[in-house]
């Protein structure tokens, strides 16, 4: 008798068959787990990969940690901006903003940065072809961002047209496409970025000159605070040769500029992962006990043969370490690849590189550790329980509840309802008759409902944020001229286009907010729209908005607070514009969700013209349409670009309500994609969990069901018995679903704010929730109970009865 | 054939003072609380078995037969008195070191048979010889085989226990009983669900055992099997009334 079964002990041997033998339950159980364990492998996978590569990738191109943008200096001005305490390099660059005919009729603006020689690029360094760093450019060759070919498909030996701001044009051979982590994406800016040598620069109407100073900081470079004022020396220096400092851009130094979203989304989507992973632990725990009630009689055999209750909680804790190696053989390979994919189009779409595929093996054990042990803990209380049984009751078969079964308050509340029909009351009493496992499935359904409820909600919200955001740019298109002119010059040509209803004139200017210190100050950036704008919308949370009689009124928003959360209604702020210092109240603070490069403020435009003494002249120009749709927005801006054309006037950027949104639509749909992802594998927990409790409830009733055949129940009346129950409980789990979902829905609401679009958000509900998981869970509860039911049915009253 | 790892063991139970019984009960009393108010079991039974007796319980249904041989496996608690099997009081001991007692000391059988019904035979037969650790691992299925073949369905050591009959069922359920070769073996209706050929088939295995030196202690409600015990003892209202 030399078979594999001598090595293997019966106990394990016990273990394998409960495996095999119940195929579905196995499968169940190890699909619920797989789950909850794909969720949080896909998620980690996905963001370890992004973190870590984003990070590698950004740092090993020297990032700046600012850049400082003032009137023309030389390339010996440099040394001693170098020589500033903390300062770690700096260099110089030069950039003049030019525009591309992208597509018949479409121009889009690209800022050119001169660059003195590639090879020896200390900051910002490019790179092309993975990594390598690109050749010398010949005069009057240029390299293309790569995030631009969003913008136009273009290649290397292209020949580019670029209209210059006087209006001439000059064509550039594209030399190679090359990548700069750090320049904005097209995607959300709308501004393809390109590279040139100084010949080049000079050509195409720049200077040799540098105009900006990138420069990186020797220590605590993640130190917003130290990076300012590290900056703010080297403006002053750049002060006292007597030029003159437009502005210190700061933005998230040392990090990748996405690097807070992409944490904030990481977090957000683990902690639904993690919610997944609970909810498979509640089917777990609620199999687990079905099949220890199922399992009573062998427990009550192991233990007369000798069985200890450690013996017999170790079959079970090993049969569900089994279920969970099983979920995290399926979970795991799935996940890997799934979560490498999404995190390149994830930096595909922020243009940064990730590594070739790898397995991160703090996922890996992540995975591993969940499928195990997750299981197992929760399981652990029923397993104990369930094996301390005794002999006499296991073998008696009297289960958990010592077969006393008592009058509850529901009985006697179903006793005194009078109309319903015998039957029907038997399926409202069977809901509530295992009160436990009810609780159980209860608990699970209800979390699913409640969460896939609230994701949905959470799209709600992303969708009121979105248009509270389309709040603060109402006008269809906004035309920025490359100098500034008098309103009255520019409107009656706006207003000749056809169905241009509205033209504003709205002014804007870099500043510093000064600190107490009088010596450090907050970059932040001006906007002016004319008194009692129709064009903006804004979201006041205190105080109020500007109005036309306002003078030295500010208003402020949640990014300035976020910086400065000191600041207040009523409060002074001395503001440093065009080195000149003003006087500033604040009337109003606003809120707008995204990311800012600098905090916006908001003023009256005649009083910031004033103090600008460029009173009634602006460069920008926001227009309102009769048709807000994108064939009316295009034609529009077709025909201001050419007229502008036609009259000399150069323009810096043209573009349209949907171009400008277009970058932050495009992240939101990202993020409501993976959210809703997160939505429908909470849905598929919680329908497993429905579906294998229904199952159990009615193969645990087999023999019932025998009996009440053989009285003379139709199949149809024995169905219909199964089939209310399911939809009992079905409901009861939706209706506490829809109840758990307000307090998710707020909180996540407010998390999603805060970690991601800087505001917190009021929470907001949506009627597609509620209705998709109201239909799920009645389909779901109807096939859980209708199939084992009809099963059951098709057995003869005898095999019933002698079912074990 | 087979050393036992607990021989030294299982010696000093059987040699245990000759001059005491292998089972002595001294007012073994049970008593049962239940919500219809206090049943007695079990009044004040004491006895003295020796070893090598093969003990007929007689009595009719609910006389208290099952009760008296879930006292002596102490799978149930006494109420009163003490039960002592070689020198073990056996409520005495904690249910863990009593669940591995009673593994390497009896075996018991059962009149609905059950057997695991996801293990084969061999695995139900080796299952309490994996739990009491009586032999090493690698021995097992020999000493399952050999049993097997006492009890003559070697053949069928690969089937489920669905597969065979009621009576090759009973004689695996033997079989798993003597697996960790215990000196006692309490029976309780084992031929209960049987026809009377298969019942007088098991009736002849148990007392070839009894010969080969088992001490037998067998409850039933079939007073026509008198024949084949040493003694009987006759239950009725939970006292011994012969």
């Amino acid at each position: 008798m030399k078979t594999r079964k001598q090595w293997i002990k019966p106990r394990w041997q016990k273990v394998l068959s409960d495996l095999w033998g119940n195929k579905v339950r196995t499968l169940l159980v190890v699909i619920s787990i797989a789950v909850g364990v794909f969720a949080v492998g896909f998620v980690s996978v996905t963001f370890i990969i992004l973190l870590t590569d984003m990070d590698a990738d950004y740092q090993s191109v020297n990032p700046h940690e600012a850049i400082i943008t003032s009137q023309t200096f030389s390339e010996e001005f440099l040394p001693s901006m170098e020589k500033v305490d903390g300062v770690g390099q700096v260099e110089g660059r030069s950039s003049v903003n030019v525009r591309v005919k992208v597509a018949p009729g479409k121009k889009v603006t690209m800022g050119i940065v001169a660059i003195q020689k590639i090879s020896e690029m200390k900051i910002d360094r490019l790179r092309f072809n993975d990594g390598e760093t690109p050749p010398e450019l010949s005069d009057h060759e240029v390299y293309i961002e790569r995030s631009a070919l969003r913008a136009m498909p273009l290649k290397s030996g292209d020949i580019l047209s670029v209209e210059l701001a006087d209006g001439r044009l000059r064509d550039l051979k594209v030399a190679e496409i090359v990548h700069d982590i750090t320049a904005a994406p097209y995607m959300f800016t709308n501004r393809m970025s390109a590279y040139v040598n100084l010949n080049t620069m000079e050509w195409l109407g720049g200077s040799r000159d540098f105009n900006q100073v990138y420069l990186t900081v020797s220590k605590n470079k993640t130190d917003k605070s130290h990076v300012e004022a590290v900056s703010h020396q080297v403006a002053e220096k750049i002060k006292k040769s007597g030029r003159e400092v437009f502005g210190t851009y700061v933005f998230q130094p040392g990090r990748h500029y996405a690097s807070d979203f992409i944490t904030a989304l990481g977090m957000m989507l683990s902690f639904l992962g993690g919610l997944a992973v609970l909810l498979s632990a509640f089917l777990v725990v609620n199999t687990i006990i079905a099949l220890l009630g199922q399992h009573i009689p062998q427990i009550g055999i192991m233990k007369l043969v000798g069985g200890s209750t450690s013996q017999i909680v170790e079959v079970y804790v090993v049969l569900i370490l089994c279920f969970g190696f099983l979920a995290f053989l399926i979970a795991a390979p799935v996940s890997l690849p799934l979560g490498y994919s999404a995190a390149k189009v994830i930096s595909g779409f922020f243009n940064f590189n990730v590594g070739p595929f790898r397995i991160p093996l703090t996922a890996v054990l992540l995975q591993l550790g969940i499928a195990l042990f997750i299981p197992v803990l929760t399981s652990f209380y029923p397993v104990l329980n369930g094996t301390r049984i005794t002999i006499t009751e296991a073998i008696s078969n009297l289960g958990i509840s010592k077969g006393i079964v008592k009058r509850g308050l529901v009985d006697i509340i179903l006793e005194n309802i009078r109309g319903i029909s015998r039957p029907m009351l038997v399926s409202l009493r069977n809901a509530f008759r295992r009160k436990g496992r009810l609780v159980l499935t209860l608990s699970t359904l209800t979390l699913a409902c409640g969460i896939f409820i609230a994701v949905f909600n959470l799209w709600s919200v992303i969708n009121l944020m979105m248009q509270r955001t389309y709040g603060y740019n109402i006008a269809d298109v906004t035309v920025t001229l490359n100098h500034a002119y008098r309103i009255e010059q520019i409107n009656p040509l706006f207003k000749s286009i056809p169905h241009v209803v509205g033209v504003e004139g709205w002014g804007s200017v870099p500043a510093q907010l000064l600190k107490a210190d009088r010596q450090t100050a907050t970059e932040i950036l001006i906007v002016s729209p004319p008194a009692a704008s129709k064009l903006i919308k804004p979201v006041i949370t205190a105080g109020r908005w500007l109005e036309p009689g306002d003078e030295n009124a500010i208003v402020i928003g949640n990014h300035l607070l976020k910086e400065r959360p000191e600041l207040n209604i009523g409060d002074i702020l001395e503001i440093d514009i065009n080195n000149n210092d003003n006087y500033w109240k604040v009337v109003g603070i606003y809120e707008i969700a995204g990311m800012m490069a600098a905090p916006v403020v908001y003023v009256n435009n005649n009083y910031l013209g004033s103090v600008l003494n460029e009173t009634d002249r602006v460069a920008t120009y926001r227009v309102a349409l009769d048709i807000h749709d994108g064939a009316t927005e295009k034609m529009a801006v077709d025909t201001l670009d050419r007229r502008l054309d036609q009259m000399g006037i150069p323009v810096n950027q043209i573009i349209s309500r949907s171009q400008f949104f277009g970058g932050m639509i495009a992240s939101m749909d990202a993020i409501v994609y993976a959210l809703l992802l997160m939505a429908m594998l909470i849905a598929m927990v919680g329908g497993l969990g429905l579906m294998g409790m229904m199952s159990m409830n009615v193969m645990e009733r087999t023999r019932e069901i025998g009996v009440l055949r053989s009285i003379g129940a139709s199949d149809g009346a024995v169905l219909q018995l199964v089939i209310v129950e399911g939809l009992v409980i079905g409901l009861l789990a939706w209706l506490l679903g829809v109840i758990l979902a307000f307090p998710f829905t707020i909180l996540l609401a407010y998390v999603f704010g805060v970690a991601m679009v800087n505001s917190p958000l009021a929470p907001a509900f949506s009627a597609n929730g509620y209705f998709i998981s109201l239909a799920g869970i009645l389909i779901i509860a109807i096939l859980a109970s209708a199939l084992p039911a009809k099963n059951a049915s098709r057995l003869t009253i005898r095999e019933i009865l002698a079912y074990e | 054939m087979f050393e036992n790892k607990k021989n030294v063991a299982v010696t000093e139970l059987h040699e245990n003072k000759q001059s005491e019984a292998f089972i002595r009960l001294r007012n073994v009393g049970k008593t049962y609380t239940s919500g219809a108010g206090d049943f007695t079991a079990l009044k004040g039974i004491s006895l003295d078995i020796n070893s090598g007796e093969f003990i007929g319980i007689l009595g009719k249904s609910g006389a208290g037969k099952t009760t008296f041989l879930n006292m002596l496996s102490g799978v149930d608690h006494i109420t009163s008195g003490e039960v002592w099997i070689g020198d073990k009081c056996i409520h005495r001991m904690s249910e863990t070191r009593r669940a591995k007692w009673r593994g390497q000391n009896l075996g018991i059988i059962i009149q609905s048979f059950q057997l695991l019904p996801s293990l084969s035979l061999l695995n139900n037969i080796m299952l309490p010889i994996d739990l009491g650790g009586m032999y090493h691992a690698r021995k097992s299925p020999e000493r399952a085989i050999d049993l097997l073949c006492q009890m003559d369905i070697e053949a069928h050591a690969d089937k489920l226990s669905s597969q065979i009959s009621g009576g090759q069922q009973q004689r695996v359920a033997i079989a798993r009983a003597l697996a960790n070769d215990p000196p006692l073996i309490l029976a309780d209706e084992p031929t209960g669900s049987l026809d009377s050929a298969t019942a007088e088939t098991i009736m002849r295995v148990f007392d070839a055992l009894v010969k080969r030196g088992k001490t037998i202690i067998m409850a039933t409600h079939d007073f026509s099997l008198a024949r084949y015990f040493t003694r009987t003892i006759e239950i009725a209202d939970g006292e011994i009334v012969n």
